[in-house]
């Protein structure tokens, strides 16, 4: 009976109800107008139809057999009226009457087409009927009149007008009531979501609108909210963790940086060791400044807010780019470096991430590997999604740890004196989310074998430029 | 130079005044964007040095209302924020170049100089060719000579001299280096660069009596026939 659209809010909830009730009840007028006057028309036809049948009786009467048989036939005609609703008046020439159930020809009345309308006075005063009624001139001149009293329709036209009347005050009636029902459902409906929505405002992200099961606009809406608190939930746990790792990682090589300048206080007179502790010092700082950089790109992954600024670029050049940034690096360990990557391949995406996640895998590539070991680096289309892989044939992660090392600051124990913030793979792990694709470490028999997968956007703001 | 530095952190400001001042700079400080653009407008300036977040008058609305009024001095613009996307709107802006704080002051002078050295000095002859005392090369060919003598370059060498070239008589920073030829804008914590460059030195300057390459202690390098 109602439609309502998918949308819903407290006070349209009100006005649907609302013009709905109008609607319905502008329609059950306008039916039952037409139900009215259609059944007037009808009767009114009707009792044309039943006086003309009388006056052409009356004239073939006369007719054939003269005024003296007219008078008895109109005489039978007044007894066979037992309700008394006809009127029949037979006048000479004169305008004497001569029979009938009326005093007299009628003084006042109204014509038109071949129809008279009168009122008969004389009967009943306070109801003062209207007669409908038709004339015949006989050839001698006397005239015949027969009416009929609209007393009868005019009643039923009343009864019919009470019945629209109460019709319609019904309809209104169930429609509000309908109405108000309805919104009752909707409204106790949105008020759960919106209590959820408060005790979320209010801090508390551990809770769920319950979902009826229906499947229906309410659960859609009630599983999206869900969905966004789990993800709020998420956040809120990433930035709590993210802060929680930064005073912990950061007071390390604060509290170093600290002794040092210690050091040199305490020691005024060694300037060798006051320019070696400021030396060290600054590369202190520049170590933390780079570890809070990569916190911060993490989160800014992690969050998806770099998503707007993606572009499309060639994922070849880059790669290609970063690989001879690293070959002096290899050369200097004897690795033997491999790389096979195929021309034009272009990413959409945030660039200098991607730039610096394929920069950290081979990074770790390198540092991880013994000296005289090889790496080897590609790039690789498919389908659905660009692949850059980077393998090693170094000691490996053990597969218990593949999710381990994603974390941030987490470092196998044995490679913890390696330089590096304990970052890179978290890095490359938020980037390859935020591309929609993942990181995939894998055993390469002997060594590791990383995998940036980059999912391939369909909407890419442009068509890459031909190579 | 006369140099302009628009910036609200007072010791920041001290800072960079008694910096530019030793490398023989006359300062102006300005603390407010109001201020500061007031002062940029009024008197002429060699470069400006302006903070992103300051009172008043936000440093790229300064900026930009400086360009907008015809203005062209190079500009230098600080920031905290070390987004890319944050240094891409600093450029848009009208800004010459962007450093991240903290930086090191040897890395402000050499964007400073490098600025308002812009198109001056660079090495070259003839089009398609870079030119520095007797070293040559060319962008067509992709070839390098030392007095006539073919130098073989490896594809990240020749990226990195060239850089080196086009910035010739210019301090060229370690930063400067990884955002202009690898287009990296985070700091790979590897002493790559100075590698990159030692290796580069033995192939340009082995055998030559003359030095091309100099390193500038603290700061970076630069390619010079006339010495460090």
């Amino acid at each position: 009976m109602m439609i309502f659209p998918r949308k819903l809010f407290h006070s349209t909830i009100f006005r649907l109800t609302l013009l709905n009730a109008a609607f319905f009840c502008i329609s059950i007028i306008a039916i039952l107008t037409f139900v009215y006057f259609a059944t007037v028309r009808e009767m009114e036809s009707q009792i044309k139809h039943r006086i003309t049948i009388q006056i052409t009786q009356a004239q073939s009467v006369y007719k054939a057999r003269g005024l003296e048989e007219l008078k008895k036939q109109i005489s039978e005609f007044i007894e066979e009226d037992d309700e008394g609703l006809f009127i029949y008046v037979l006048v000479d020439k004169q305008g004497k009457t001569i029979i009938g159930n009326m005093e007299s020809w009628p003084e006042d009345f109204e014509y038109s087409e071949n129809w008279l309308m009168f009122d008969l006075e004389s009967r009943n005063a306070s109801e003062a009927p209207h007669i409908l009624a038709r004339d015949v001139t006989f050839p001698d001149g006397t005239r015949l009149l027969v009416g009929y009293s609209l007393k009868g329709p005019e009643r039923a036209k009343k009864t019919m007008f009470d019945v629209v009347c109460a019709s319609i005050l019904l309809a209104f009636i169930i429609t509000g009531f309908g109405g108000t029902m309805f919104s009752g459902v909707i409204r106790r409906r949105l008020e759960k979501v919106n209590q959820i929505c408060s005790q979320v405002i209010g801090g508390n992200l551990d809770v769920k609108v319950p979902l009826t099961g229906g499947a229906d606009e309410f659960d859609h809406l009630a599983s999206n909210v869900n969905t966004m608190l789990a993800r709020i939930a998420e956040l809120v746990n990433g930035l709590k963790q993210a802060s929680d790792n930064i005073a912990h990682d950061l007071r390390t090589p604060l509290n170093r940086h600290r002794i040092r300048m210690e050091g040199i206080l305490n020691h005024p007179l060694e300037p060798n060791k006051i320019n070696e502790n400021i030396k060290a010092g600054i590369e202190e700082v520049d170590m933390i400044v780079e570890t809070l950089n990569s916190i911060l790109r993490i989160s800014q992954a992690q969050a998806g807010v770099a998503s707007g600024h993606f572009v499309t670029f060639d994922l070849s050049m880059v790669m290609t780019s970063v690989i001879e940034f690293y070959e002096e690096f290899a050369s200097q360990k004897h690795i033997a470096m491999q790389s096979s990557i195929p021309t034009g391949i272009f990413a959409y995406g945030d660039k200098p991430l991607i730039t610096q996640s394929i920069a950290n895998l081979i990074d770790n590539a390198i540092k991880y590997t013994p000296k005289g070991g090889s790496i080897s680096v590609a790039l690789a289309q498919y389908e659905q999604f660009i692949e850059c892989i980077v393998a090693d044939n170094g000691p490996g992660i053990p597969a218990d740890f593949y999710d381990k090392v994603k974390e941030r600051f987490f470092r196998m124990e044995e490679s913890r004196t390696s330089a590096g913030t304990g970052l890179g793979l978290s890095l490359v792990d938020a980037v390859a989310k935020l591309h929609r694709g993942e990181l995939l470490l894998q055993d390469n028999n002997p060594g590791l074998k990383a995998t940036l997968r980059l999912a391939i956007v369909a909407s890419q703001d442009s068509a890459p430029p031909a190579a | 130079m006369r140099i302009l530095v628009v910036e609200d952190d007072k010791s920041n400001a001290e800072y960079v005044r008694e910096g530019l001042i030793e490398s023989g700079h006359n300062v102006d400080i300005s603390s407010d964007g109001m201020d500061g653009l007031y002062m940029a407008t009024e008197q002429k300036y060699d470069a400006l040095i302006i903070d992103r977040m300051l009172p008043k008058l936000d440093g790229l609305a300064l900026i930009q209302a400086l360009r907008s009024s015809g203005n062209k001095t190079p500009v230098l613009v600080l920031s905290s924020l070390a987004k890319v996307e944050e240094r891409v709107k600093g450029l848009r802006s009208g800004g010459d170049d962007y450093l991240v704080k903290p930086f090191a002051f040897s890395e402000l002078l050499a964007r400073i100089e490098t600025l308002t050295r812009r198109g001056g000095n660079v090495a070259q002859s003839e089009q398609g060719q870079l030119q520095v005392g007797n070293l040559v090369m060319n962008l067509l060919s992709h070839t390098v000579t030392r007095d006539g003598k073919n130098i073989p370059l490896q594809n990240r060498e020749f990226k990195l001299l060239e850089f080196l070239m086009r910035h010739a008589d210019q301090v060229v920073t370690r930063t400067m280096l990884l955002e202009g030829v690898w287009d990296f804008y985070f700091n790979p914590q590897t002493n790559l660069i100075d590698a990159q460059v030692s290796k580069l030195r033995q192939k340009i300057d082995k055998g030559f009596d003359k030095s091309l390459i100099h390193t500038i202690r603290g700061a970076g390098y630069k390619v010079s026939a006339n010495g460090p």
